[in-house]
């Protein structure tokens, strides 16, 4: 399609009336609708999108230890019902197949778990030691996702093989 | 968990790119920089469309050719008119040839009068938007 010569006569260059609807042309790029499916949107794992997302007010589907204020229960309680929900979650995932399709959780959102210490019931006793085997469990799980990482291709494995031998052999 | 079902890479690349444009046309506020917007917008269209470098040499031979036009009507000295002819007939990748012949083309619009060059601005502007639209829809990316 040739770029009209700004020069020529207006009358000839003027667009026709349906071509303004071609003007802005890119930004009238299809967006996906409300009611489509959530392909494409950024979902933290294992979130759930937003079209399962529930209403501010509405703890229905919530955990149990949403249902009653944290003030009125124990500690202990509370920290027992987020065990619960979390064993059936994980009881879940090993059945439906999340260990063989899911995506391994970042570093980054296991820190950010360790931090938020849900699983404390606001018990500093727990908090600290649950944090400190969360550290440790953070460091041990670093090493073995470094270790998957240079399993995963060939030259890696071998590259890493290649300078534990020579560190080995320099070593003795 | 089931986990979230993508779209193509291809097709968040270009929704990507055609936002990016989108949100620099919707700040753009003169003409001179709605002109500049619609010329990244091509580049990046020609950079990306299935063949790279024939969709850039059209491009080319057509923006060079309304390039001279300008560069007519401007009466300039020899030399300047020579730095603009070195600047559209220089060498190197197609696609730096049409970047080259868009940067020579807005430099020559600049030296117009005021009025003529705010028109000429968001005339190419026009132009050059609904070309890089045509060339990154022809694969039917959308």
């Amino acid at each position: 399609m040739p770029i009209p010569d700004p020069w020529a006569d207006p009358d000839s260059t003027r667009a026709p009336a349906h071509e303004h609807a071609h003007a802005h042309a890119r930004e009238a790029v299809p967006q996906p609708t409300e009611s489509a499916d959530t392909a494409g949107e950024v979902v933290p794992f294992p979130g759930i999108t937003t079209s399962q997302d529930t209403d501010s007010d509405s703890t229905g589907q919530m955990a149990p230890t949403e249902q009653v204020p944290l003030a009125k229960r124990s500690g202990w309680n509370s920290a027992a019902a987020v065990w619960a929900v979390e064993a059936r979650e994980t009881a879940a995932a090993a059945m439906d197949g999340s260990v063989w399709r899911a995506r391994p959780p970042s570093l980054r959102d296991l820190h950010a778990r360790v931090q938020r210490a849900e699983w404390a019931g606001d018990i500093p006793a727990l908090r600290a030691v649950g944090q400190w085997f969360g550290y440790l469990s953070l460091a041990i799980t670093a090493i073995g996702y470094a270790l998957l990482w240079i399993a995963r291709r060939p030259f890696r494995l071998v590259l890493t093989v290649l300078i534990t031998v020579l560190v080995v052999v320099l070593a003795i | 968990m089931a986990t979230t079902r993508r779209e193509p890479q291809r097709v968040r690349r270009a929704r990507r790119r055609a936002a990016y444009h989108a949100d620099r046309a919707r700040k753009a506020t003169t003409p001179a920089q709605r002109y500049r917007v619609a010329e990244d917008a091509l580049v990046s269209a020609v950079a990306h469309a299935p063949q790279p470098a024939g969709t850039a040499r059209t491009v080319h031979g057509e923006v060079a050719e309304h390039a001279r036009k300008v560069l007519e009507r401007l009466e300039l000295g020899s030399a300047s008119a020579a730095l603009a002819e070195h600047h559209l007939s220089r060498s190197g990748t197609e696609r730096q040839r049409l970047a080259a012949a868009l940067m020579c083309l807005r430099g020559l619009i600049a030296r117009l009068p005021d009025t003529e060059r705010d028109r000429l601005y968001e005339h190419y502007a026009r132009h050059l938007d609904e070309e890089a639209h045509r060339i990154s829809t022809q694969r039917g990316d959308w």
